[in-house]
């Protein structure tokens, strides 16, 4: 971390480097804050025959996107601005409270970036988070992984879970729900299903790797997808465990990967948590390594039907990691780390519908002056 | 180094701390100001009516918790809500301290910002857009890289600001520290608040207690180590006041936070380059309102003796020190920096 000082570096020079410090920080974050530096395409305005009829080709592809079970006749032309999806949408894990901008319409341009998935489903359809359910991995008689002390996996995700969730309900607007609130067995089927009944909008799964053969200082986030590598597989065989679905179940719920709200927003969500995982845990040891974001075909993830990744938040078979997670203040800083990533991602998203609400605003404006 | 620039009739420096429990200003013409970082606004029509203003701030606030929609905009270190009330209140409370320091309605003002450093990883956006509105020029940068730079203590030092949302580190070695440079804990001001709450709560359950009463013990009679005086407080029963002697109880929440501190500075000591750490061990600074816990510089001291001899101090000032090493640093800041900012 420190860089070599020679001692007769003078105090000006110093300073001369820390003033240039503090300029490019602010500076960075100056460009970060000043407007069009990531306007999604949609936020344009079309008129003409051409575009009407673009739009009723992109919202047939659009709606297809959301339903794929023929519900999608819920929605008709005439009622589209003013259209809730409490009963359609709650079959897909999707917000209670669904309505459509009656103002974003798309031009010629705009299809090319919706029907490339560059535009995200969620921004498009201003989807909000509303509820997050929160699953500690394992529990009861599934201890989970084990540290070479006796912690065990269940005690560490219930109590980063329990934090995680305090962290959270201080938000304004934000439910959190937690899968398990105390040492109980659940089977991954009950744990996805508590998810939906919840109505979640997000669902995270909280686990601790462990790799006893070597040191490793990993963290890593999943969302569900084929397996991105053999590790990833072996790690989704072994979470997989007690999943008590049934071979038609899971045949359905397979019918649901093409879900593009949920794969988009579940990568979206992983991303953010992941980041904010690795530099803060970074920061307290720096052999920590940055796994990233990976797909692996965890039935959890799959059988709860809102956006949802799978967190792998530390390794409990390196001793010296091991008691750290023993103690409070680590656990509730793994917990700040979730939350921070978590948080960001719906703050992301919410400037980015705000944003957007603002532009489509003002083309309806231009509209009747037209 | 050029002479720091002073207020002209055109520009107004100054440098702000913006707290989780006080928040404090100092302009270049000299005037220094602190509230507590509280902002409330009334709950209803008869509230508003009975306080006369649309907005009450610091102690004034407090006093009216119960007329008022009470906000800490930046409890546990950040912007908690993330959204508009906040926002609004770390607005509200930049535009009252500037306030206070009566700027000239002509005069540009280059603000420089302290934030806890959580605040400046998770919420630089919104921090910066709150303040923005009031400021001509604004840079914002870690309290206790404001604190260090208003110490003059660029160099082989580790500074450690115990706040209230969290205790923050910052190693100096004559660069703007990155963020390897740089830890937070959870476990500062407010932690022992809430620790010496439940453990009164707990000791004593027909009494009644407030977080606000408890910060208040703290404030005044928290101490590490040997006790001087017995603590003692007068506290309701069933609403009959009655003294009461917490000496155990506030030195074992106040003697609590040591340990992680300790391991944390250690940590950071351990990763500096091994020819300067000896340098470092020798240059520890206390700063925020956790320093002045009675005994708390001798407390982490004795806690790190086991690796070596190590000189902790609490600065001088910590009220205002973050204010000043904002302004400091907003005076000495070339004028080139300042254009596009």
């Amino acid at each position: 971390m420190k860089k070599e000082m020679g001692n007769d570096r003078s105090r000006h020079s110093q300073r001369e480097e820390i003033f240039r410090g503090v300029y490019e920080e602010n500076k960075r974050i100056e460009d970060r804050s000043r407007p069009g530096r990531s306007t999604p395409a949609v936020r344009t305005y079309v008129t003409g025959l051409g575009g009407v009829i673009l739009l009723i080709l992109v919202f047939a592809l659009a709606t297809n996107y959301v339903f794929q079970d023929d519900r999608s006749s819920e929605l008709n032309s005439e009622n589209f601005s003013s259209v809730t999806a409490t009963s359609g949408m709650a079959g897909v894990g999707l917000p209670d409270e669904l309505l459509m901008p009656s103002a974003v319409l798309l031009d010629a341009d705009n299809f090319s970036a919706i029907a490339s998935g560059s535009v995200p489903m969620a921004e498009l359809f201003d989807l909000g988070v509303r509820k997050i359910v929160i699953d500690p991995g394992h529990g009861g008689r599934d201890p989970g992984a084990l540290g070479s002390a006796g912690l065990m996996e269940k005690e560490i995700t219930l109590d980063v879970a329990r934090r995680l969730k305090n962290r959270l309900t201080e938000f304004h607007g934000i439910r959190v729900e937690l899968t398990r609130e105390e040492d109980q067995t659940l089977s991954l089927k009950q744990r996805a299903g508590f998810s939906n009944v919840s109505g979640a909008d997000l669902f995270v799964s909280i686990h601790v790797n462990q790799f006893p053969e070597e040191p490793v200082y990993a963290v890593e986030t999943y969302y569900f997808g084929p397996q991105t590598d053999a590790s990833a597989l072996k790690l989704a065989e072994l979470e997989n465990k007690n999943s008590d679905y049934s071979v038609a179940e899971f045949n359905r719920m397979i019918q649901q990967i093409g879900d593009r709200v949920k794969s988009e927003e579940s990568k979206r969500l992983a991303h953010y948590v992941q980041g904010s995982m690795f530099r803060n845990s970074r920061i307290l040891d720096s052999r920590v390594r940055n796994w990233g974001v990976k797909t692996a075909p965890f039935v959890v993830l799959i059988g709860a039907t809102a956006p949802g990744i799978l967190c792998e938040i530390g390794v409990i078979s390196n001793s010296d990691e091991e008691r750290r997670l023993r103690t409070p203040e680590y656990r509730e800083q793994l917990a700040m780390f979730l939350e921070e990533g978590i948080v960001t991602y719906i703050n992301e998203l919410s400037d980015q519908l705000a944003t957007q609400n603002g532009v489509t605003e003002n083309a309806t404006e231009e509209k009747f002056d037209e | 180094m050029p002479p720091k620039k002073n207020s002209t009739n055109d520009t107004l420096y100054i440098g702000i701390d913006l707290g989780t429990s006080r928040s404090a200003i100092v302009a270049s013409t000299g005037k220094r100001q602190w509230v507590h970082s509280y902002v409330g606004w009334p709950k209803d029509f008869v509230a508003k009516k009975m306080l006369g203003e649309s907005i009450l701030f610091g102690q004034d606030a407090l006093d009216h918790r119960l007329s008022v929609h009470l906000v800490r905009p930046l409890e546990q270190g950040v912007i908690r809500d993330g959204t508009v009330r906040d926002e609004e209140a770390v607005r509200e409370l930049v535009h009252h301290l500037i306030e206070m320091v009566d700027p000239g309605s002509s005069q540009e003002i280059y603000a420089a910002v302290g934030v806890p450093a959580e605040a400046l990883r998770v919420n630089k956006l919104a921090i910066r857009d709150a303040v923005k509105e009031y400021a001509d020029r604004l840079m914002v940068v870690s309290e206790p890289f404001a604190v260090a730079y208003g110490q003059e203590t660029l160099n082989n030092a580790l500074f450690i600001d115990i706040g209230a949302g969290t205790v923050d580190f910052c190693i100096m070695h004559g660069t703007m520290p990155a963020e390897e440079d740089q830890r937070s804990l959870t476990t500062a001001g407010d932690f022992i608040d809430s620790q010496l709450l439940g453990r009164l709560q707990e000791k004593y359950p027909e009494a009644s207690f407030s977080e606000t009463m408890v910060r208040g013990f703290k404030e005044s009679k928290g101490f590490v180590g040997n006790a001087r005086n017995r603590v003692k407080i007068s506290v309701p029963f069933d609403g009959v006041m009655k003294p009461l002697d917490i000496t155990s109880e506030m030195s074992h929440v106040c003697e609590g936070v040591i340990p992680a501190i300790a391991e944390t500075a250690m940590d950071l000591i351990s990763r500096y380059e091994p020819d300067f750490q000896e340098d470092l061990k020798k240059n520890i600074y206390l700063a925020g309102g956790g320093s002045l816990i009675r005994g708390m510089d001798d407390g982490l001291a004795d806690a790190l003796k086991s690796y070596g001899s190590f000189d902790v101090s609490v600065i001088e000032d910590p009220l205002y020190a973050g204010a000043e090493g904002a302004l400091a640093l907003a005076q000495d800041m070339p004028e080139e920096y300042w254009v596009d900012m």
